[in-house]
């Protein structure tokens, strides 16, 4: 064995001595470079035209070993050219290149082992005539094309093509273009059998860099490049394999905007591409930037039309690294202040055909995580932010693009709102039907909110929103189709330090478009606002509490700039408390609900009012305090603003009841009960139609109808009242006593210290009068009050079945002839108010009283007892004529200087009173009392006042045999000269006696007879007819003005 | 020289008891005293306001008059009734520039013609 072994091993060393010494003489001597090499160069000429130059051609063998090489050093192609970087087109320092020929002489194979290309370099350059450097190459023009399909071979193996360190440069001198690669190595094999090529190819290159400097200046460049593609094409139709990719240090700059900046770029596609059918099949092909990575699966079809069908996905793309690679220009173009982070998952799917006029189909999902935005200058950092989203795109029929929102949420501070929906046609109408849900802080907002409002709380909402983008940018409501609830909790809110507002809990419902029908105007906003305790203050002036409020409010389209505001509110309360602190006014309202309405009226504004209450308490200070029962009232209204008159401008129709009302004030000491008002109000009439008033121990009840307001405000017509002043029974003196010194405001003067009196007097005037505000009767007016009082009570007397009329016309107030009936008399009374100016009033009265007692006459007017002292001498009946009237002052003291007066007073059958006045009168002028019957036939008595002085013009009193005349005059400040003269009695004398002093202090002395003969026709002089005269003057005059002149003591 | 005294005496006596009488032309015009005045005219019309209690001569009380040697005899009718006011005055002086009356309550008043 071992010998069997030797001898092989020596056989094989043999033949493998031989072998190489063969191999080496074929190598050194046979075909030595100095002999292939010429025959190279010979062949050079049929395929460049240029210069060229060869050092060496050579046989290998071991370095290419088991196969023979061929192998070129240093060939380069000359061609030089004016601007061209060199004259060198290319330059290979070693080419060498081995053939199976064994495989091919006996099998047909074509097989190269290696085509191996070391350290070459080309220079293409094209000058500005767009002449190539490299257009050197022999283009065999006779050459006719082999359609056969037949290979000369059966098989191609190029096992290993390898270049090593191979760089090019690109010069393009018309087109701007400057290119160049270096160091590309290339490891590639290549089997091609019958119709399938198999290839297995490694490609590397060092730095690639391309400019272009025409207009668009675009610098780009790569650090180095490496592609890998193992795979075989079938049948020369399907490529079938896997092609990777990187692009190293990728760098953009174009017209100085940078949009890659070392960017790692890189793709692996597992690829099936039939050529035929130029369809492509891929199988998660893999597509990169930096970490930022897509995967593609599924197929495209190129023909006329491209026919695709591809799912696509990417990793979690985190936005700030991707941001990156946007350049900064437009990052500041679109993101300018924005601070975005997060993570975007896409996914998707484009399916269809791509032509001229169709686009595949795109559905797409988004997944946004772990994001947060920060907008510089809005206030509000979201974090938390998350996205799903999904998308179908369709650019043929933009009507099915659509957008799916399963959710989007963010949060900002405490607060949080996430969103869901989708948005139909999404390229043209943009169709948005979304559900939002929110928490939001108040504190959170406060950017949003005013600087000088401060709003803490919460706000939970849910809406839901339809609508399209063209409705919602343009806020037509109309066809905003919106729903939703916004809850405010632990609401405060403070409004310039000085408002304040707090509530636990309101709730608002709001619907877009409302469907409540509005008679007066399109109802578009519906909100329904329910709070069970709502509190409202403002420092130093009010403070209200509403508890269990519910508002449903209608508002007009607030965008359609075309029609005024109109709204509409139902409101109901539990309760209302009011409290004003300056004056300290409060009122409670208990129950109020009912509708308020504002609303275009034509060119006007029109508001209506439904009000409804079951009580209203409401108190000023201790002045005033009013109660009342139910309160109903409708009220209408349209604003005129080009009325000047504010009825006018408001055009009011009002119609009021209410019950139960009861009304305190501090200056009356009984409450005013108004068990009932109904009344009616517009710009054409108030009428009253029912009222019932009750004051202590007097009722009243006010009816009746005011007319033609709008013509008396328009200055066409007088303003006309017809009122009924119907009482059962009024007690006239209670109410004196009860609204006596009400609305007077004088303050009792103290007295000031002797310093402040000395300080006045030196600088007089510096007491400042305040203005008063007398009433002024109104001009224009023409309204009668017709009274009817079943019962009067006045002091002690009833009267009964009091009647007349208050008038006031055209500026004059008349009460008149007020006529009434009592036990004592028959009444008449006129009086007439008018006010020309302020502080220049004038009052004046008629006052009748027939067939009255003396004694009930100082009863009822006790002032006559000071304007005739002597009349509390008589006894019986009487008629009782006055008439007074004098101009006021602003604060209605009399003008003395005006003070007109006049009465009468006629008696019959009167008895002489024994007091003391008339003990001393007797005794002064001789009367024997015990034989005279004091009694009087009859006193005419008249008497004037003007101004200060108060005249009793002669009268004669007869009383049995005696017979008296009586006069003189007292002035107001109650000094007194009067005379008696005694014309007749039993003695031959005619006394005289004068009284004077005052009527307190009243002095008595004996005189002359003054008027002995005024009561005697035949001895009268002409002073005692004019004395007459006036007297009948003053008594008829008087007379006159009495309704009744049957009533009247006829002479 | 008793009957030249006893003449001059019923002379000086009945001087005193005749009855003053004056020119009623002399009445005619505005008077004034202080703030107070008069107006007279001729055709028995007259006025009277005083401005211490703001009342212009346009507001002035209005009267008719008469005058009876010096006996004056103003008329009030009253504004707001059918009442008549009647005041006479007792004439102390009329002159072309004064005027000096005495109310029945005994009052003076002297007023310069304007």
């Amino acid at each position: 064995m071992k010998k069997l072994l030797k001898i092989l091993a020596i056989s094989l060393g043999s033949i493998v001595g031989v072998s190489v010494i063969a191999v080496c003489i074929v190598v050194w001597f046979v075909f030595t470079p100095a002999k292939l090499t010429p025959i190279v160069k010979s062949y050079i000429p049929a395929f460049v035209t240029c210069q060229t130059e060869l050092d060496t051609v050579d046989l290998t063998f071991f370095s290419t070993f088991p196969h023979f090489g061929l192998r070129l050093n240093n060939l380069a192609l000359i061609n030089p050219m004016d601007g061209a970087p060199s004259d060198t087109v290319a330059y290979i320092k070693s080419l060498v290149a081995t053939v199976d020929v064994n495989e091919y002489l006996t099998n047909s194979n074509i097989v190269i082992n290696g085509v191996y290309v070391d350290n070459t370099f080309a220079s293409i350059y094209v000058n500005a005539d767009s002449v190539a450097n490299y257009d050197v190459f022999v283009t065999d023009t006779t050459a006719v094309e082999d359609t056969s399909s037949a290979m000369p071979f059966n098989q191609l193996n190029i096992k290993e093509v390898k270049l090593t360190n191979i760089s090019a440069s690109y010069t393009d001198v018309p087109s701007h273009l400057n290119a160049s690669i270096q160091n590309i190595n290339l490891d590639a094999n290549v089997l091609m059998e019958g119709d399938d090529i198999t290839t297995d190819l490694n490609l590397k290159t060092g730095a690639i860099d391309f400019a272009m400097t025409d207009s668009t200046q675009l610098m780009a460049s790569l650090g180095a490049f490496d592609a890998e593609f193992s795979g075989n094409l079938a049948s020369y139709n399907r490529l079938n394999g896997t092609a990777k990719c990187t692009f190293h240090d990728v760098s953009a700059v174009m017209d100085s905007t940078r949009y890659a900046d070392s960017l790692l770029v890189s793709a692996v596609l597992p690829l099936d591409l039939m050529l035929d059918t130029t369809k492509i099949v891929l199988d998660k092909a893999l597509f990169a930037i930096e970490q930022h990575q897509i995967s593609v699966t599924g197929n495209a079809e190129v023909g006329d039309d491209i026919r695709m069908d591809l799912n696509f996905s990417t990793n979690e793309i985190n936005l700030p690294a991707l941001f990156k690679l946007v350049p900064e220009e437009m990052l500041k173009e679109y993101l300018d202040g924005i601070t975005v982070d997060g993570d975007l998952q896409l996914s998707g799917n484009v399916r269809g055909i791509m032509n001229d006029t169709l686009m595949p189909l795109v559905s797409a999902d988004a997944t946004y995580s772990k994001g947060s935005v920060v907008v510089e200058g809005l206030g509000h950092d979201l974090y938390d932010v998350e996205a799903n989203v999904h998308a179908d795109i369709d650019l043929n029929d933009e009507k099915n693009s659509a957008v799916k929102i399963h959710s989007v949420s963010a949060k900002t501070g405490k607060s949080m709102v996430s969103i869901s929906g989708d948005i139909q046609d999404l390229l043209n109408k943009m169709i948005f039907d979304i559900k939002a849900n929110a928490r939001v802080s108040l504190l959170d907002v406060k950017n949003e909110i005013p600087e000088d409002v401060f709003v803490t709380g919460w706000v939970d909402a849910v809406a839901t929103v339809k609508c399209d983008m063209d409705a919602l940018t343009n806020v037509d409501l109309k066809r905003i189709h919106a729903n939703g609830t916004v809850n405010l909790s632990d609401l405060d809110v403070i409004y310039a330090d000085s408002t304040f507002v707090s509530t636990n809990k309101i709730a608002v419902d709001f619907k877009l478009p409302s469907e409540r029908v509005q008679n007066e105007f399109k109802e578009v906003i519906d909100l329904d606002v329910k709070s069970e305790f709502l509190h409202v203050m403002m420092t130093d002036f009010f403070k209200t509490d509403l508890e269990g409020a519910k508002f449903r409010i209608g508002v007009s389209d607030v965008m359609d700039t075309t029609k005024d505001l109109a709204v509409a509110c139902d409101f109901a309360l539990k309760n209302i408390d009011y409290i004003m602190d300056t004056d300290t006014i409060s009122a409670t309202v208990r129950n109020p609900k009912g509708t308020a309405k504002m609303f275009p009226k034509g060119k006007n504004t029109g508001y209506a009012c439904v009000f409804n209450c079951d009580s209203i308490y409401a108190k000023v200070a201790e002045d005033v305090a009013a109660r009342t029962g139910n309160i109903s009232l409708k009220a209408k209204a349209e604003y005129d603003e080009n009325q000047e008159d504010v009825i006018l401008q408001w055009n009011p129709d009002v119609v009021l009841n209410f019950n139960q009302g009861q009304i305190s004030v501090s200056a009356i000491e009984k409450p005013i009960k108004v068990s009932k008002i109904a009344c009616e109000f517009n710009k054409k009439q108030f009428k009253i139609d029912q009222s019932k008033i009750i004051l202590g121990n007097s009722d009243f009840q006010l009816t009746g109808i005011i007319k033609n307001i709008a013509d008396y405000i328009n200055g066409e017509d007088l303003l006309k009242g017809d009122l009924q002043f119907t009482s059962d029974y009024t007690d006239v003196m209670e109410l004196m006593d009860l609204v006596s010194g009400f609305g007077d405001t004088t303050e009792v003067a103290t007295e000031a210290p002797k310093e402040e009196l000395a300080k006045t007097e030196e600088t007089e005037s510096t007491v400042v009068a305040e203005e008063d505000n007398p009433f002024m009767v109104p001009l224009g007016v023409d309204v009668v009050m017709n009274t009817d009082i079943k019962k009067a009570l006045v002091g002690k007397k009833v009267i009964e079945h009091v009647g007349g009329g208050l008038t006031i016309r055209d500026g004059v107030l008349v009460l008149e002839e007020m006529g009434f009936t009592c036990d004592a008399a028959q009444m008449q009374l006129t009086a007439t108010y008018r006010s020309p100016r302020k502080n220049h009033l004038f009052a004046g009265f008629d006052f009748h009283l027939i067939d009255i007692s003396i004694a009930d006459l100082i009863d009822m007017i006790p002032d006559i007892d000071t304007i005739v002292p002597m009349l509390k001498s008589f006894s019986g009946k009487a008629e009782f004529h006055l008439a007074a009237e004098t101009y006021l002052k602003s604060n209605y003291d009399p003008k003395y200087s005006t003070l007109l007066g006049a009465a009468a007073i006629k008696g019959r059958d009167l008895v002489v009173m024994d007091n003391e006045t008339y003990e001393t009168i007797s005794k002064m002028l001789l009367f024997n009392k015990k034989k005279t019957k004091n009694v009087v036939d009859s006193i005419d008595v008249e008497m004037t006042v003007y101004r200060d002085e108060i005249e009793l013009y002669p009268f004669v009193v007869s009383m049995d045999k005696y017979q008296a005349v009586l006069a003189g005059h007292h002035n107001l400040d109650m000094s007194c000269n009067y005379h008696i003269s005694l014309t007749k009695c039993p003695l031959p004398i005619k006394l005289g006696l004068n009284i004077g002093g005052t009527l307190d202090d009243l002095k008595y002395k004996l005189g002359k007879c003054e008027y002995k003969k005024l009561y005697k026709p035949e001895k009268r002089g002409v002073v005692d007819e004019r004395v007459l005269h006036l007297k009948q003057t003053i008594s008829s005059s008087l007379q006159s003005g009495v309704k009744n002149q049957d009533a009247l003591i006829k002479d | 020289m008793k009957k030249i005294i006893f003449t001059l005496a019923v002379l000086f006596l009945f001087a005193g008891c005749d009855k003053k009488k004056f020119d009623v032309a002399d009445l005619y015009g505005k008077w004034q005293s202080g703030t107070l005045y008069e107006k007279y005219n001729a055709s028995g019309n007259g006025s009277t306001w005083d401005e211490a209690d703001d009342v212009t001569e346009e507001e002035a009380q209005t009267f008719t008059w008469e005058l009876e040697k010096e006996t004056l005899t103003r008329y009030h009718q009253m504004e707001g009734s059918s009442g008549v006011v009647p005041k006479t005055f007792t004439i102390k002086t009329l002159t072309a520039t004064t005027l000096v009356y005495e109310t029945s309550g005994g009052k003076t008043f002297t007023f310069t013609k304007q």
